[in-house]
């Protein structure tokens, strides 16, 4: 294990290689089920309350400890901590507050570490917030999705624009000095002027970090059955288009980065934790569902919480698939993970890492990419033009078998 | 003095319309006569086929001996030959007449005669062979076996007196059918000491004895280790074994003048036993073959094409075995730009079409594309040369070509007089030629035009039916070619053509048919990275048009909570998704979108 002090983010080159890891801790209840979620998350009531809670967490914790166990994690540095659901501000304080030092127990946790924790208006109020900065959370990142009542709604989403504009508020009033927002468009019956006036109302609070996703609609959920059965129009994927682009035009304009397909940032302000996985470095998944990449082995645990619990309870990982790659599969994944990227990457990178040449084994897809306008390669690094990001998957499914 | 076997031999088909009881009457003979007991009884044994019957009709032509206790207390040998009821399969019908002496003729009691009833019976009376007409289905409540009997003086010209009524479904009147079979039908005439003359009337192909020859000995005799020889081809092979059809094959040590029975011979391909060739005994040749039977003719032609490229080998080995107990298709090998290689198939009409496409696809599991069925076209050259043109693709240049012809017939239709009008619309709006209309005195009217083929295939049976509510029926003949005006209309995609949707047409129907392709076409691709022109075209003239403007969104979110897997699985769908479509020049189509312009019916 490398003894090398990881370097504060700001001041780091993008292709200068990391050493720590990040560490994922799943958190699945939320509040109520949004329309339009597929993830691996359930309202508390339904999980069995707090009580149903409270075992999950302790699980949670076991298996931090099990994996601190593990020689393939033993004393790996934590550079970045993202807590995410569900909305992981329906647990007490207390307890996320206890995961953090628990996690500081037994990994060697940076100074400098981002940790992240995603809230959602009407979850978290001022003192909540405080309590949470107080356990050593220093960025928060916000479930807005729109300022306007209509848009939530559709969404079905339980909070109130005003509610989103009191959540930041809040968030300022306790201090959060690294606040993203998250922004959902190609929406049904979402029109421009709401998207608009969403972006105005975001950059009147100047949050350091703003994400933007454009609505998939997820088979089984109440949104597809909704416009399946004809009571929502299908989202215009035109209007879509318009709205990214009025987004970047807006974004830039007063003065964010446009760091990655999906994420703005003030500079200085990028998403160490998210970079991570777009950089094919490692990290540990925590929870249900949690996902992991370390020593060229991708794994997943058990969506199921219940499931997830019990293999814990028995004294085994709750891990349901593992895969190891093949340099090329992971000459693949670099590409489709760091194109989305607006510094792209490099081939030495790739060749470092996966001992592949992406140059020869993808000649022919990048050759004719490049010709098409839809890739960028100068001084040997590779990217996707701004103009064309909408279509990044046209670009990306090129890396994959 | 006892009867010869010869003498007590009765050789007969029957012929109805789909849905008259052919079957069900077939079976309750089976039954009546002890050839297959209840335990083995399935309903409807000849039609061997699931498709058949799925269908409920029957394909391929069957046979069967019965023995039938009579009432003078003799036994009979009867051979039941089955033929097949639709359109298509006219020269099915033929065949299987040709061995039989007479035929029970099967006429619903409540629908009257229909107009393929017509086809066969002229058939039959032209080979000779003596009718018994059937009432069937007189258990039903709104049979009317009066009217039945009416039409068969006015419509077919036999006495309606001599009709047997029956209801097969009960089993009430088939000991009459059967007593009618051996008083009315002749026994077969013939020579045992003349040389041998066989016609073969059908056959099949077993993987493991070759071909099985199904043959009727008009003269002479036929038994294991005799070198008999094809009249027409010359070919020379030794009987391995004769025998005759009961519910298996059963080896019999001969075959004498008037049976009927089958031949295993050591023939591989069906090409060495085709349907019509006279069997003769190599030693003692008899002075000429018999009169054969019109040649089976495809009418229909269209590209068979396997869905994926890699199934070309699988789809090669399917229709030569299917072509095996096929003798009407006709089959080689082409090759599309749009659709890779596949076969150029021939068929005697769209039912024996779509029933090999659903054989390939249900035996075979073969998932197939089919282009649009084209007639034979004959395209007269400027230099005075005829070319046969079962293929857009095969249509000579503008340059060198002076006109076409096409394939009329004559479509005989049988209707309610309630609905001559809408038939009389359709058939005009099918280019059709008004022949002539006779009344029954049972309301029913005949009705004749002269249509081009190419108007039949379309979808005219389904309109007949839509615009009847199914109470007309069709027949047709193929009349000849005439001269039309006939153009090939293309279409392109940014100005490539495709090959595989380019038609034949007239130039009347071209707007409307281009439109129609144009429009499919759109709906059925999706948005690409550039704009997309759809155009139809006569030549060089553009005469419809579409556009699909450029792709602008193919995005996904970050990769929530690092699942980068199921980000690439989204990925590899897709672009496996991109794998399965042809391209035409830059643009990705999708199988399914020849399916959908090449759709007959809206």
């Amino acid at each position: 294990m490398s003894h090398k002090k990881p370097s504060s983010p700001s001041s780091r080159s993008p292709t200068e290689p990391r050493c720590g890891i990040g560490v994922y801790l799943h958190i699945p209840f939320c509040a109520s089920k949004c329309a339009y979620c597929d993830f691996a998350s359930k309202p508390l009531a339904e999980a069995g309350g707090i009580a149903g809670a409270r075992r999950y967490v302790q699980a949670l914790a076991t298996e931090m400890d099990r994996r601190a166990a593990c020689p393939e994690f033993h004393r790996a540095e934590v550079d970045t901590v993202y807590i995410g659901g569900g909305t992981p501000t329906v647990l007490p304080t207390e307890w996320l507050a206890d995961l953090i030092s628990r996690l500081r127990l037994r990994f060697p946790l940076d100074e400098a570490a981002e940790i992240t924790i995603e809230a959602n208006p009407g979850t978290v109020d001022k003192d909540k917030i405080a309590g949470l900065l107080a356990a050593g959370i220093n960025r928060l990142s916000l479930g807005v999705q729109a300022f306007s009542d209509e848009v939530l709604q559709t969404l079905g989403r339980v909070h109130s624009a005003t509610e989103a504009r009191e959540a930041v508020a809040a968030a300022r009033a306790a201090g959060c000095t690294n606040l993203s927002v998250d922004l959902m468009f190609g929406i049904p019956e979402q029109s421009m002027e709401q998207w608009q006036h969403t972006l105005r109302q975001t950059l009147d609070v100047r949050p350091e970090h703003v994400s933007l996703y454009a609505l998939s609609i997820e088979p089984g959920t109440p949104l597809s059955c909704s416009i399946a059965a004809g009571d929502l129009p299908t989202p215009d994927d035109d209007l879509a288009a318009d709205m990214y682009e009025t987004a970047h035009d807006l974004l830039t304009r007063a003065g964010y980065e446009h760091y990655e397909i999906s994420n703005f940032a003030r500079p200085g302000s990028q998403c160490r934790h998210n970079r991570i996985y777009w950089a094919d470095e490692e990290y540990l998944g925590l929870g249900a569902s949690a996902h992991s990449f370390r020593g060229g082995i991708r794994w997943n645990n058990s969506a199921d919480a219940e499931v997830y619990i019990q293999w814990i309870e028995r004294g085994q990982l709750p891990v349901v698939r593992a895969e190891a790659l093949s340099g090329l599969d992971r000459a693949g994944e670099m590409l489709m993970l760091g194109l989305r990227r607006a510094e792209g990457l490099s081939w030495a990178e790739v060749a470092e890492r996966c001992g592949v040449s992406a140059q020869e084994v993808f000649a022919g897809e990048i050759g004719r990419l490049c010709r098409e306008g839809l890739l960028v390669a100068d001084n040997g690094v590779l990217r996707i033009p701004p103009a064309r990001w909408l279509l990044s998957n046209e670009v990306l499914a090129q890396f994959v078998r | 003095m006892p009867l010869s076997i010869q003498q007590r031999t009765r050789n007969f088909c029957i012929i109805a319309h789909i849905d008259h009881g052919k079957s069900t009457l077939a079976d309750r003979i089976l039954e009546m006569t002890h050839t297959i007991g209840e335990r083995e009884m399935r309903e409807q044994v000849l039609d061997q086929m699931d498709l058949e019957r799925e269908r409920g009709i029957t394909i391929k032509a069957s046979a069967i001996r019965l023995t039938y206790q009579a009432r003078d207390g003799e036994e009979y040998l009867l051979n039941l030959i089955d033929t097949p009821g639709h359109v298509d399969f006219t020269y099915e019908v033929s065949r299987s007449l040709a061995a039989a002496e007479g035929a029970i003729l099967v006429i619903d009691a409540v629908s009257g005669v229909e107009a393929q009833t017509v086809a066969n019976v002229h058939l039959a009376l032209e080979q000779g062979l003596e009718m018994i007409p059937v009432i069937n289905k007189i258990d039903l409540a709104n049979a009317s076996p009066e009217r039945a009997r009416q039409e068969l003086e006015d419509i077919i010209g036999i006495s309606g007196e001599e009709a047997v009524l029956a209801s097969a479904k009960l089993g009430d009147g088939v000991d009459d059918v059967l007593e009618a079979v051996v008083q009315r039908i002749p026994p077969p005439g013939g020579d045992a000491d003349a040389p041998l003359q066989a016609l073969i009337f059908d056959s099949h192909f077993d993987p493991h004895r070759g071909i099985v020859a199904y043959v009727r000995v008009r003269n002479g005799r036929l038994a294991p280790g005799m070198q008999i020889e094809m009249m027409s081809a010359g070919r020379r092979f030794e009987v391995q074994e004769v025998g005759v059809f009961t519910l298996a094959l059963q080896p019999v040590d001969e075959l004498l003048a008037g049976a009927v029975g089958y031949v295993i011979a050591g023939m591989k391909e069906i090409g060495q036993a085709p349907v019509g060739e006279t069997i003769t005994d190599a030693a003692n040749p008899a002075p000429g073959p018999l009169p054969g039977y019109r040649p089976a003719k495809p009418m229909v032609f269209c590209g068979i094409y396997p869905t994926e490229n890699e199934d070309f080998p699988l789809l090669r080995t399917a229709i030569e075995k299917l072509s095996l107990n096929d003798a009407a298709l006709a089959y080689e090998p082409e090759t599309s730009a749009a659709l890779g290689t596949g076969f150029r198939c021939g068929f005697l009409g769209l039912l024996h079409m779509e029933i090999f496409q659903e054989r390939l696809e249900r035996e075979y599991d073969l998932d197939l594309v089919l282009t649009a069925p084209s007639v034979v076209y004959q395209a007269h050259t400027r230099d005075g040369g005829v070319v046969e043109v079962d293929s857009p693709a095969k249509l000579p240049g503008a340059d060198g070509l002076d006109y076409l012809e096409e394939p009329f017939v004559r479509a005989t239709i049988m209707t309610p007089a309630a609905y001559v009008g809408p038939c009389m619309e359709l058939c005009q709006d099918r280019r059709g030629d008004y022949e002539s209309m006779e009344h029954s005195h049972t309301n029913r009217v005949v009705i004749t035009y002269v249509i081009p083929l190419a108007e039949i295939i379309l979808d005219f049976f389904d309109h007949l039916k839509s615009r009847t509510r199914g109470y007309a029926s069709l027949d047709y003949e193929v009349i000849g070619y005439r001269r039309s005006d006939l153009a090939k209309l293309d279409v392109l995609i940014n100005g490539d053509p495709v090959d595989a949707l380019s038609v034949i047409t007239h130039r009347s129907r071209a707007q409307q048919r281009g439109r129609q392709f144009v429009k499919r076409l759109r709906a059925a691709l999706s948005r690409q990275m550039f704009e997309i022109r759809i155009q139809a075209a006569l030549g060089s003239r553009i005469i419809a048009a579409e556009r699909i403007a450029p792709l602008r969104k193919n995005v996904t979110a970050k990769c929530y909570g690092g699942d980068v897997t199921r980000k690439r699985k989204l990925l590899e769908r897709q672009k496996e998704g991109k794998k399965r479509m042809r391209q035409i020049g830059k643009v990705d189509v999708p199988q399914e979108a020849f399916l959908t312009v090449l759709k007959i019916a809206d």
